[in-house]
Parts: structure tokens; C-alpha cells; sequence
């Protein structure tokens, strides 16, 4: 996985870099259930809405777990036209 | 004998500094010999690789004969111990050989090898009097502390009164309440208690007089009196004081660690390699410096933080190490020598787990204990896991599983007492304890419940990544314009979302002042928003502002292949065209396609 964490930077300030540090175990784990989940250009979730990776592992799970059955059963297809949906995570 | 201007010839070969050596035993020219020496060091340096400055700090080894040496050597190659402590501790080699055995096999048998590799200097210790002091029974708790004292320059009779008076005072038994007779404790006790200062550690270095002095010093120029600031002499602590002023350096307990004089190097050498100098640095002299900042050059790492912790030698072999492992020399990586992080390497290789960042903060003993300790709990040993011993990970899992605590990462970050008290917070306010509440201490989450309670504010995960203060504010500002308060806000600083929110009111208006606007870096709105507000199509972002995470140049890219096909930026919802919302891999499929489509028409 590559990530462009200088486009993170650029848009949200160093901030949230110095906070994804303190919470990279949970980053990863986060990013993990999401491949599980078969999500599809995870890099540009993560590059475009890396506050919704900074969260507790069972909270992150939680909120996706909500909004594929908000979204559902074409979830992987409909978030990969509408980013806008990741929002609710927010 | 040996004349000084052969000594300096002699030791210049093998890189050894001779005024440190005479510094340090003067009486290496009275009883050193040239032939002696020189095949002492051949030995040392050429054969075991020893560093100079171990040699410089015990050289009284390079008068031994080489025979002596290579028996205690041969015998100890063949054991348990680690023999990165023997070379920190080179005066063990001149020990009788039949003395060396005894004493190792004694404390290895009552004692174990962890307190070998801790004290390594008991092996130059006679068993009998290991064994004499044991009779005084010092503290069945602390076993190790008999070859604390049996390692001290007391005797038998003065060990027994030394005890006497740390429980009188109530003093921990640590091997240094053992470098002073018992009267002069005494009075080291009473000074440190009339200027509320712990009696523990490097305080025992000086005497009771002395310590007075340091403590004055330390008061006029408002530094704790604690720690590296006992090892230094009045005079010097001063001039320390006084370079570092000039120099605008912070004082640190590292900054007392070298001379004055050294320090003025140390801050030359920095200047000229453009190092910050604090922290590490001023654990090594400027020579050293010079030489890790080589070493670091040739491998493309920075002269930060850690690599300072090692010599010059010791940093090239880690560094090895770690390009024949394929892993980054960096970092926690640097805690460790060589030879321990080979050994971390191979016990996680046996268990599968990646040998990065955290697992180099223990030893390799206690990094097995806390794998196994890991298996048998269903824990994945990574992360914030090794900040604990293995004792303490099991009593906090027993703790997590009498409260219903998920055990994930960050419940490591705290030791088992603080998990107790941020229990009880949890419970007094009717709060899960989990996940991020764990990066804060109690006495922080009950202020942090308080703000959030005041201010009607959900208790989520994201308030306890930040201080209650820095809450307070980013409300504060949140109520003042009147922005929707949601949890992601508070992963971004007060400050920031000010400068954001500043930029916005003064310059487009406060219908802008939306949390998924402001949570934008200020320097990104000023370049995004001008743009948007050029093509009429500002207004948008308002309800829609996913375009928000696209960089400027991609936001023009996706705008100029809806140019091609003349569609509008906004469709007929009011809001961004799709395009804007689409994942890159998606867009480069839809890019393709009309560009392919484009050429084909032509």
C-alpha cells in the first residue's frame, strides 16, 4: 500500500499526521477489516478521509458495519462512485 | 615502566587516547610494560574487537598478562552471558581464573544469568564474600542487592551498618547507598531531607557537603536538583549553566552528562552539521559525535534522537545488522546492540511477528516471556505491548477480563495501576473503558468528562485523544461561530481550526463555517477556495464538500475531462458532479475511456 501522506498533509495540516502517528496500530487494524471487506482503492479512502481511520478498532467497525447496512448489498461498487458516503464516519 | 611519549606511540596504533588512560590510572607508566601492552591490545582490539574506549576506561587491563585474559575470555565465551557486558567491563578479565569460575558458577546457580548480565562487575568479586554478605540478609525481596553491596568497596562490617541506617530512614537498598560508609549516609539523608529532595540514585555519588553545594546552584539557577547534575563538581555545573545560557540550550539531566568544555565542542559539532543540540547528543563527547554523524551519512540515516545512544562502532555493526535483516536503522532499533538485536530478529522470526519499531524496547529475554505471555491471551504482540514486562501484561489482561475491557493496543499504554484508576473513573461515570480513554491517565479523563459533560458533548473515542483544555477550546471556538460539533473535530488542534475558520469568516463569509469546511488546512482553503469562487460554483461546497479532499490539481484534472464532454461542474441536484466523488481508480477507468474515446473520434 502506498499512501500519499503529503497530500494528507496539504489538505488537513500536520496535525493529523502527528495524530495518525499516535494511532497507527489502530490505523492498520482499520485498514485491515476494510480489505477484508473488500473495500476497493483503500489508498484513496484513507489519502481523502484519514480522520475516519483514527479511531478505536471496535468503533471503526462499528460505524463501517452501520453504514454497509445503511448503503447495501452493492456497497463496494456505490462507495466507489460516492466518496461523499464516507462521510458519516466523520 | 614505560615512558609516556612510547606509551602514546603505542596506544595511537590502536586508536587509544593516552592522556585519557593516564587520567585514568597514572600508574600504567610505572607498572606498564611496552611488549605486555602492546600484545594485550593485539589481543583485545585485533582479536575481540573491543572498542578504544572501553580499554580507556579500564586501562589497567593492558598490564595483565594476555594468558589471563584469554582463559577468563575462553571460559566466558562458552556461557550465558552476554559478553557486550564484559566489554563495558574489561577489569573482570583480570580476575584470578579459578576465582572468575567460582564466582560465576555461584551466582549464576543462586542468582541466575539476568543478575549476571546486570552486574557483570561481581565476577571480579571472590564467592566468599558474596556468601559473607548474604549472612547479613540485606532484603529477601531483592536478592540482587547482596552482590550490589558484595560489588562495593566496603567491608563486611560497613555493609551491615549502611543497612542499618536505610531502614532507619526508610531508604530503597540500591547499589548506590553502598558507595559511601554509613555516617556519611547519614548525613547525605538529613540534607536531602531538609531540602525535600529523594535520597535516591546519583545523590549518593557526593558527599553530604557537596550536595549541599549542587543543591545552592541548582536553586539559583532554578534547575531540579536531580539526576546527571550530582555526577558534576560545583564549579562545573556552573560553567555548564553558563555555556548552555549563552549557547541557548535547554538544560536537561543529559546536559550535565559532559564537561563544560565538551559541551562548547559538542554545540560546535552540531552547528556545523545542522543538529539540534539536545536530548542524546550530549551523551557522547564531539569526537564521537562527529564520527556517528560519518556513520550516519554513509548510510543515508539521520544524526537524530537514538543513534546517539550508541558509539560511532557500535552503530555501524546495528546498522548491518539491520540492512542484512531488511530492516530500517532507525528509531527504537538503536536502544539495542547488535548482538541484541540479531537475537530479537531470530525469536521473531520463530514466531512470525514483524522485528519493527517497539519490539526493540526490551531485551530479548523479556521479549520472549512477553510473546509467550501474548499466545497464551490471544494478544497480537505489537505496538504499545512491549512498553510492559511480561508480569504486567498478565496482570492486566487478568484486570481487563474482571471488567469486560477489550484488550487492545492502547490498554498497554498504561501500567496496571493506572488501568486500576481509570476503571474506577469509568464506573463513577458510567463509561465503557475502552480504546482511546486508555491514552489518557484518570486524573486527565475526568477532566476531559467534565468539559465534554458541561458542554453537552457525546463521549466518543476522539475526545480522549486530546487535553481537556485543548477541548475547552476547540467548543469554544466551535460555539462561538456556531459550527455543528462532530467527533472528527477534535483530531485537529484548536489553533488550526481557528486559523481555518479565521480565514473563511473574514474572506467568503460564516455560511462557510461548516466542520468538514474547516477541518481543511488553511494554506489548502487558500488556494482551493479562490478557485472554486472564480467559477461560480463556491456556494456548492456548503452541502457538498467531498471536493474538499482533492488537491487543487486534481480537482482541475476531473474538471477538464468534464470540460471535454461539456458537462457542467454542478448537475441538476445542486451538487458536484459524480466525477468528484469517484474513487482515482474509477476516475482513471472513466479517464481512459473518453480519452480513448476522444482519440478515437479524431
Amino acid at each position: 500500500m502506498k499512501i500519499d501522506f503529503e497530500k494528507i498533509e496539504e489538505i488537513y495540516g500536520s496535525s493529523v499526521i502527528d495524530e495518525m502517528k499516535n494511532s497507527l496500530n489502530d490505523i492498520l487494524e482499520n485498514i485491515k477489516y476494510l480489505k477484508y471487506l473488500k473495500i476497493n482503492d483503500i489508498e484513496d479512502v484513507f489519502e481523502r478521509y484519514p480522520l475516519i481511520f483514527i479511531c478505536n478498532e471496535k468503533e471503526f467497525k462499528n460505524k463501517i458495519n452501520k453504514l454497509i447496512l445503511k448503503i447495501g448489498i452493492n456497497y463496494i461498487d456505490i462507495l466507489d462512485n460516492d466518496m461523499e458516503l464516507w462521510e458519516e464516519l466523520m | 615502566m614505560i615512558e609516556q611519549y612510547l606509551l602514546t606511540e603505542l596506544l595511537a596504533k590502536y586508536e587509544i587516547d593516552v592522556s585519557k588512560v593516564i587520567k585514568k590510572n597514572r600508574n600504567i607508566l610505572k607498572y606498564g610494560e611496552y611488549l605486555v601492552i602492546d600484545k594485550t591490545l593485539k589481543y583485545l582490539i585485533d582479536e575481540l574487537k573491543i572498542e578504544p574506549h572501553n580499554i580507556e576506561k579500564c586501562p589497567s587491563i593492558m598490564c595483565l598478562n594476555v594468558d589471563v585474559i584469554k582463559e577468563n575470555v575462553n571460559f566466558l565465551r562458552t556461557k550465558e552471558i552476554k559478553f557486550s557486558n564484559i566489554e563495558t567491563c574489561l577489569h573482570v578479565l583480570s580476575t584470578n581464573p579459578y576465582d572468575l569460575k567460582q564466582t560465576y558458577e555461584y551466582v549464576v546457580e543462586n542468582y541466575g544469568i539476568e543478575s549476571l548480565n546486570k552486574i557483570t562487575s561481581i565476577l571480579r568479586v571472590k564467592k566468599s564474600r558474596i556468601k559473607e554478605i548474604e549472612k547479613i540478609n540485606i532484603d529477601e525481596n531483592n536478592k540482587i542487592i547482596n552482590l550490589s553491596a558484595a560489588n562495593s568497596k566496603q567491608t563486611v562490617e560497613e555493609i551491615e551498618k549502611i543497612v542499618k541506617v536505610c531502614r532507619a530512614n526508610d531508604i530503597k537498598m540500591s547499589s548506590s547507598v553502598f558507595l559511601n560508609s554509613a555516617g556519611e549516609l547519614e548525613k547525605i539523608i538529613k540534607v536531602c531531607q531538609a531540602n525535600n529532595i529523594k535520597p535516591i540514585g546519583n545523590v549518593f555519588l557526593k558527599t553530604a557537603d557537596e550536595i549541599e553545594k549542587i543543591i545552592k546552584v541548582c536553586q539559583a539557577n532554578d534547575i531540579k536538583p536531580i539526576g546527571s547534575v550530582f555526577k558534576k563538581k560545583v564549579e562545573e555545573i556552573e560553567k555548564i549553566i553558563e555555556v548552555c545560557r549563552a549557547n541557548d540550550i535547554e538544560l536537561s539531566n543529559s546536559t550535565f552528562k559532559q564537561s563544560p568544555e565538551e559541551i562548547v565542542k559538542i554545540i560546535k559539532v552540531c552547528q556545523a552539521n545542522n543538529i539540534k543540540p539536545s536530548g542524546n547528543v550530549f551523551l557522547r563527547t564531539a569526537d564521537e559525535i562527529k564520527k556517528i554523524i560519518k556513520v550516519c551519512q554513509a548510510n543515508d540515516i539521520k544524526p537524530i534522537g537514538n543513534v546517539f545512544l550508541r558509539t560511532a562502532g557500535e552503530l555501524e555493526k546495528a546498522i548491518k545488522v539491520c540492512q542484512l535483516n531488511n530492516i530500517k536503522p532507525i528509531g527504537n532499533v538503536f536502544l539495542r546492540t547488535a548482538d541484541e538485536i540479531e537475537k530479537i530478529i531470530k525469536v521473531c522470526q520463530v514466531n512470525n511477528i514483524k522485528p519493527s519499531g517497539s519490539v526493540f524496547k526490551k531485551p530479548v529475554e523479556e521479549i520472549e516471556k512477553i510473546i509467550k505471555v501474548c499466545q497464551v491471551n490471544n494478544i497480537v504482540p505489537s505496538g504499545a505491548v512491549f512498553n510492559r514486562m511480561s508480569k504486567e501484561i498478565e496482570e492486566i489482561v487478568q484486570i481487563c477480563q474482571l471488567n469486560d475491557i477489550i484488550l487492545d493496543n492502547s490498554v498497554f499504554l498504561r501500567t496496571i495501576n493506572e488501568i486500576e484508576e481509570i476503571i474506577k473513573v469509568c464506573q463513577a461515570n458510567n463509561i465503557k473503558p475502552n480504546g482511546n480513554i486508555f491514552k489518557q491517565t484518570a486524573e486527565k479523563i475526568e477532566k476531559i468528562i467534565e468539559v465534554c459533560r458541561t458542554n453537552d458533548i457525546k463521549l466518543s473515542g476522539s475526545v480522549f485523544m486530546k487535553s481537556a483544555e485543548e477541548i475547552e477550546k476547540i467548543i469554544e471556538v466551535c460555539h462561538i461561530y456556531n459550527i455543528e460539533i462532530i467527533g472528527s473535530i477534535f483530531l485537529q488542534k484548536s489553533k488550526d481550526l481557528t486559523d481555518s475558520i479565521e480565514y473563511i469568516k473574514n474572506n467568503y463569509g460564516q455560511e462557510y463555517l461548516k466542520p468538514l469546511i474547516i477541518n481543511k488546512s488553511v494554506k489548502y482553503l487558500e488556494q482551493v477556495f479562490p478557485y472554486l469562487q472564480q467559477l461560480n460554483v463556491l456556494p456548492i461546497v456548503i452541502n457538498s464538500a467531498s471536493i474538499l479532499t482533492l488537491k487543487l490539481e486534481e480537482i482541475k484534472e476531473r474538471k477538464s475531462i468534464l470540460d471535454m464532454q461539456g458537462i457542467p461542474m454542478v448537475d441538476e441536484r445542486g451538487k458536484f458532479n459524480s466525477i468528484f466523488g469517484m474513487t482515482r481508480k474509477k476516475y482513471n477507468e472513466l479517464k481512459n475511456k473518453i480519452m480513448g474515446q476522444e482519440a478515437f473520434n479524431k
